[in-house]
């Protein structure tokens, strides 16, 4: 311990006139008085009230140490490191770009090792590129880390993961390889070759799969396609959910196509408005509201139930259709070419403002040779269960012109009725 | 170039137009431009993929790209949108369209 005198007269610098040892001697040091310590390597000043002020601190950093640490397992590569070394328990550490100026892991020199410059208020901590595009580069975008990575939107964030591209506004890619989100609010999670390109769609994981048009999502599976507004693919393999709010739940090669249907097991069709189909080979055929079961090929073992709703004004005899208008091949109970169908079920009619109801059951046979007008009616039953109200009675016949069943209901004058209908069919085809 | 979004041909024999503003499912043997289509696709497929040219879906996103999809994940295969010849699709969009 040591405190000695000295002279310094260094133009432009400060002139001590004490070195010490160590911190121990700095109670010997006068008031008013700068000086060196010998320990800690800096100036120091000891002002008129005998507290030291702090002229400088070891690489110029107050609040941080530096540091390098070769220790196992870093011997090869060695770790230098930054510490926050507030007197509080707690302390923040923030890294504040200037301005406009973004938060980057490398210097950008428009080359593979630096990448482009990345866009404003940018956080790109990616090591690795295979091209200088390979950055953040859309405004306040995000690459959190990984390997050929783009953010190139605005608000356009990538986790990590291999060859991920976000290049919508506020699109997302968490992970995974090769994945894709490039509308705006898109994202992908997780998962290889995935595509979400239409707007606010999601594709979950899985491989493969696309959410390409509005607020359309695949959950996961593989080579599942959800490509109209608002579909959803909840897994499995080769699905399609192509009909506007249609699902297919899982399962193999199933089609939702028709708006509002919905499809599972394998190769099962659901190409009507609001139909669904489970099982296996089942097929809507088209007809709306169509539920059916099957363990087919392509339709042609299979059951299905039908529900018809319609409603009459007048005593006008009124083809009866499953949602009420003019009689076509997507609202009766159409066949396909060779086929047959038995059916069986029950049509009931309530008057609007009363307590009239009438109710028949139905049963019958129907078969369709090679086109439309092969279509002959076998077996028609109609039974009645009431019709106190006295309206007419329901009548079967063969649509030749449509390929199906046509059913006609009859009301009465100036009354309101609706009339509703369900049938189930057992339904085989062999050419 | 006619305006769509995305195609779909179904392996069970339907296809399906999607536009902004439409929805059209027609059946597939009507399409006398649908096979040349289709065999335009699976001619660009990659060298190593071995897939059939049987398929569940193929699908073509417009200005984006065509995947082929038979059931089986390897032999599923990518064809980018610039490789597709875009005059075949073309005509079987406008086909469809005036179904």
């Amino acid at each position: 311990m040591a405190v000695t005198s000295v002279t310094t007269t260094m133009a432009g610098a400060i002139n001590y006139s004490v070195v010490t040892d160590t911190s121990a001697d700095w109670s010997s040091v006068s008031n008013s008085t700068y000086f060196y310590d010998k320990a800690d390597k800096l100036v120091h000043y000891k002002n008129s009230s005998g507290t030291i002020l702090e002229i400088f601190t070891q690489s110029g950093l107050t609040y941080f140490a530096e540091a390098q640490n070769t220790s196992s397992p870093n011997a090869t590569t060695p770790v230098d490191s930054l510490t926050a070394v507030s007197s509080e328990t707690n302390a923040d550490f923030a890294i504040i770009p200037k301005g406009n100026g973004a938060i980057i892991a490398d210097i950008p020199d428009g080359l593979v090792s630096g990448g482009n410059k990345r866009g404003t208020g940018a956080v790109d901590l990616q090591l690795s590129r295979l091209s200088n595009s390979d950055v953040a580069s859309g405004n306040n975008s995000v690459i959190s880390g990984g390997y050929r990575n783009r953010a190139q939107n605005t608000d356009a964030s990538i986790g990590g993961g291999q060859d991920n591209t976000a290049s919508g506004t506020q699109s997302r890619v968490g992970g995974g390889l090769s994945n894709t989100a490039s509308s705006d609010y898109s994202t992908v999670g997780d998962g290889t070759s995935n595509v979400a390109s239409a707007s606010r769609t999601t594709v979950a994981g899985g491989s493969s799969c696309t959410a390409t048009a509005y607020a359309a999502s695949t959950l996961g599976g593989f080579g599942n396609s959800s490509s109209t507004s608002y579909a959803c693919n909840l897994g499995g393999i080769s699905n399609t959910a192509s009909g506007e709010g249609s699902s297919v739940v899982g399962g193999n090669g199933n089609v939702a196509s028709g708006s509002y249907s919905l499809a599972g097991g394998t190769s099962s069709v659901a190409n009507s408005y609001g139909s669904v189909v489970f099982g296996v080979g089942g097929n809507a055929n088209s007809v709306r509201n169509r539920n059916v079961f099957a363990n087919a090929t392509t339709g042609d073992a299979q059951k299905s139930t039908f529900i018809f709703r319609q409603r009459t004004t007048d005593a006008t005899l009124t083809t009866f259709t499953i949602e009420g208008t003019g009689a076509s091949t997507t609202n009766q109970i159409t066949l396909s070419n060779n086929s047959g169908y038995r059916f069986k079920g029950t049509i009931i009619a309530k008057q609007s403002g009363s307590t009239n109801v009438s109710a028949w059951d139905i049963d019958g046979l129907l078969v369709r040779g090679a086109n439309a007008a092969a279509t002959t009616l076998l077996i028609g039953n109609v039974t009645l269960v009431q019709n106190t109200p006295a309206w007419g009675t329901p009548t079967l016949a063969a649509d030749t012109s449509n390929g199906g069943l046509r059913i006609q209901i009859q009301g009465a004058g100036a009354t309101n009725i609706q009339w509703v209908a369900n049938i189930e069919t057992t339904e085989v085809i062999y050419a | 170039m006619e305006n769509y979004n995305t195609l779909l041909i179904f392996g069970y024999g339907q296809t399906q137009l999607i536009t902004d503003t439409d929805s059209k499912i027609v059946n597939s043997d009507e399409l006398l431009s649908l096979n040349a289509v289709i065999n335009d696709i699976y001619s660009k497929k990659p060298l190593e993929n071995n897939s059939q040219q049987d398929y569940i879906r193929i699908a073509i996103y417009n200005n984006d790209f065509s995947d082929w999809v038979n059931g089986n994940p390897n032999d599923y295969f990518k064809v980018p949108y610039d490789e597709l010849n875009k005059a075949l699709i073309d005509s079987l969009v406008l086909e469809i369209k005036n179904i």
